[in-house]
């Protein structure tokens, strides 16, 4: 009886955890599909037959190319900005309460609260009213770590609450001076937190369109070329792109996991070795 | 004792106020080269306080804090000739232990590689730890990781290491051998440590002398049997050892002896001790528990106190009489557990009595009559 209903409740869990990660991997799986897709026509939307031409040529679009490289550029400058600054606003946070951190608090969630098209126009209309400079690849960078600086703060600071301070104090205690002792000894420990927060902010800007429509100027970003295109024409090398930008990020997060895994294993086996 | 010592910490009136709370008021002490110094007292005396202005992790509000003669009240920590070990040790977790080690003499950037090396190995050999340097702080024990933070600070050969509850973190079995470790390593490498402790066991069996604090003063300083034996306040001989504090007037008093009056009403002789008492004062009468002895009358010229034998507590070498009074207060008494009279049982009418030089004097009425280890509440708030 009892055993039966445990048994009832484990299947059902199974069946509803399966189903949670078909909901989820469905639409990725079928962008990895339709990369292997020969489409007919201008649009690659409908099945027609198996092939690896797209893969062997991802780069023949030329426009669609450039604008990817224009936003692994824009991203990758923003993401290091933002990581900086975003790391250290979440170090002085953390450190400890200071006249004002309750509204700096406030400010950093902000940005997450605010609509998009909001920041967006707002943005735009600041950069409109100034002559530093013109619209392009700068302000969408700007743009971009606008909205990055909190998700890395409020993400690094999750990551580092529980720090023990008295690390500090102790590396100052044996002699260290305050950049030693954040070199050798709060910088290493915090570096998973500030990693896996620069990661997001990657993410978040590569990927982002509302912001980034309003602030380009005549520069084109990946999401913006397929926007455009898509009323045109939608290639299979779109789904290339897409596919090689996912399988890059799960071999980060294989290697990132294998190495974890791996260090565990070397110290299980030092443990083992000594008794 | 301290005399021909070089003083290595001098503490100059220091005071620590947060906000309108008092933490340290007024400490003024001396420690000497190579001596064991504990800071006694119940949490939130202050004493965590004293060690941080020491190290350097809190500046003092007024007074000055000097360092083999230097006055270093706003020098920072990292050039601080003192070496802290933490309450919960604070290794690097990211580093071996050698790495641990090491970090001091290497951010001091004093001596070449092979020196630190060869200094670093001395030391893990000192603190019996050569065999783990390659590990880190989370493949070891306790006890092993508490000897790593005695390492690290020594390391650096510094003025006085300061320790802060050092042994508060360990197993009762483990904390004993540990104090036994800590003295060994202590006259091995001939620094001064100070260390700052709740436990007046501990502060007794390690220490060649004491501050007692509390409240953010300092109670009394003095060597552990000076302390035991003439506490300076009524707070000290509650908070050393166990005690049996009887409120008191004092009704006559000679070269010699002091006669009082308990306040149950009956008439004790005191020696006379250096404070002096005029009569009427409110005086209590202390009497250590391993100082009485069951009595079945009391002697006409001794002293002595009745009541009902409540508890016999049998602790194997000794065993615990608790006695009540008829002012419903207790009385405990440590005695030998091999002269444990036959007559002596729970229930039965019992005397407890003294040599003339057992009982002291202290000024002032207790909060808590009788014995300060038999109530709970009591206990507890002293802690």
């Amino acid at each position: 009886m009892n055993s039966l209903r445990s048994r009832i409740a484990r299947i059902s869990l199974n069946v509803f955890a399966g189903l949670g990660l078909v909901y989820l991997f469905t639409p990725i799986f079928f962008i990895v599909l339709f990369s292997f897709n020969k489409p007919k026509g201008n649009y690659n939307i409908v099945w027609q037959e198996f092939t690896f031409d797209n893969w062997l040529d991802p780069f023949s679009q030329s426009s669609l190319t450039a604008a990817l490289w224009t936003s692994l550029r824009i991203s990758a400058a923003a993401t290091l900005i933002s990581t900086i600054f975003g790391s250290l606003i979440a170090l002085a946070l953390s450190r400890r309460a200071f006249k004002g951190s309750s509204v700096i608090n406030l400010l950093l969630v902000l940005p997450l609260t605010t609509p998009e098209i909001v920041l967006g126009s707002s943005l735009a209309t600041l950069f409109l009213n100034q002559t530093f400079v013109d619209f392009g690849s700068i302000t969408v960078m700007i743009a971009h770590v606008m909205f990055q600086v909190s998700f890395v703060a409020l993400t690094v600071r999750a990551r580092i609450r529980g720090f023990d301070w008295t690390l500090e104090q102790a590396a100052a205690d044996l002699g260290a001076k305050p950049w030693r002792t954040f070199r050798y000894v709060t910088f290493p420990l915090i570096l998973p937190g500030v990693l896996a927060a620069s990661l997001l902010a990657f993410a978040l800007s590569i990927d982002d369109f509302i912001i980034t429509f309003f602030n380009s100027g005549s520069t084109v970003t990946f999401p913006l070329q397929i926007y455009g295109a898509a009323r045109v024409r939608i290639p299979p090398q779109i789904n290339v792109l897409a596919s090689m930008v996912l399988f890059f990020s799960v071999a980060l997060l294989v290697l990132g996991t294998l190495s974890g895994q791996r260090s565990e294993a070397v110290k299980a086996l030092k443990r083992s070795k000594d008794k | 004792m301290t005399d021909e010592k070089r003083l290595v910490i001098e503490l100059d009136h220091l005071r620590k106020m947060y906000g309108d709370f008092v933490a340290v008021e007024d400490a003024n002490f001396s420690i000497a080269n190579g001596e064991f110094f504990a800071i006694l007292g119940p949490s939130g005396c202050g004493k965590t306080t004293m060690l941080k202005m020491i190290a350097g992790f809190e500046k003092p509000t007024s007074g000055r804090v000097l360092l083999d003669g230097e006055d270093v009240s706003s020098v920072p920590p990292y050039r601080r000739n003192v070496n802290t070990v933490f309450q919960q040790y604070a290794l690097f977790p990211h580093m071996s232990v050698f790495d641990n080690v090491a970090f001091g003499p290497r951010s001091a950037k004093k001596f070449d590689d092979a020196r630190i090396k060869k200094d670093v190995t001395e030391i893990l050999e000192v603190v019996r730890l050569g065999k783990f340097a390659a590990r880190k702080p989370s493949q070891l024990s306790g006890g092993q990781q508490q000897r790593v933070a005695l390492a690290r600070a020594l390391v650096n050969y510094p003025s006085a290491l300061l320790l802060d509850e050092p042994l508060a973190a360990l197993d009762l079995k483990l904390r004993e051998a540990m104090q036994i470790e800590l003295k060994r390593i202590q006259r091995e490498v001939g620094i001064s440590f100070i260390f700052v402790t709740h436990d007046q066991g501990e502060a007794i069996t390690m220490s060649d002398r004491i501050a007692v604090m509390s409240e953010g003063r300092v109670e009394q300083i003095g060597t552990p049997e000076q302390i035991y034996r003439s506490p300076a306040s009524l707070f000290v001989a509650g908070f050393i050892g166990s005690a049996n504090l009887l409120p008191a007037t004092v009704e006559s008093n000679s070269k010699q002896w002091l006669h009082v009056r308990t306040t149950r009403g009956i008439a004790l002789k005191v020696p006379v001790t250096s404070a002096s008492f005029a009569v009427g004062d409110k005086v209590c009468v202390m009497l250590r528990p391993e100082r009485l002895h069951p009595a079945q009358s009391i002697d006409e010229s001794g002293s002595g106190l009745d009541g009902i034998l409540t508890d016999l507590v049998y602790q194997g070498a000794t065993a615990r009489l608790i006695v009540h009074q008829t002012d419903d207060t207790e009385i405990s008494a440590l005695i030998d557990a091999n002269a444990l009279p036959s007559w002596a049982r729970p229930g039965e009418k019992i005397c407890l009595v003294w040599s003339d030089d057992c009982p002291y004097v202290l000024a002032g009425w207790p909060d808590h009559a009788g014995a300060t280890t038999t109530s709970v509440d009591h206990v507890e708030a002293s802690l």
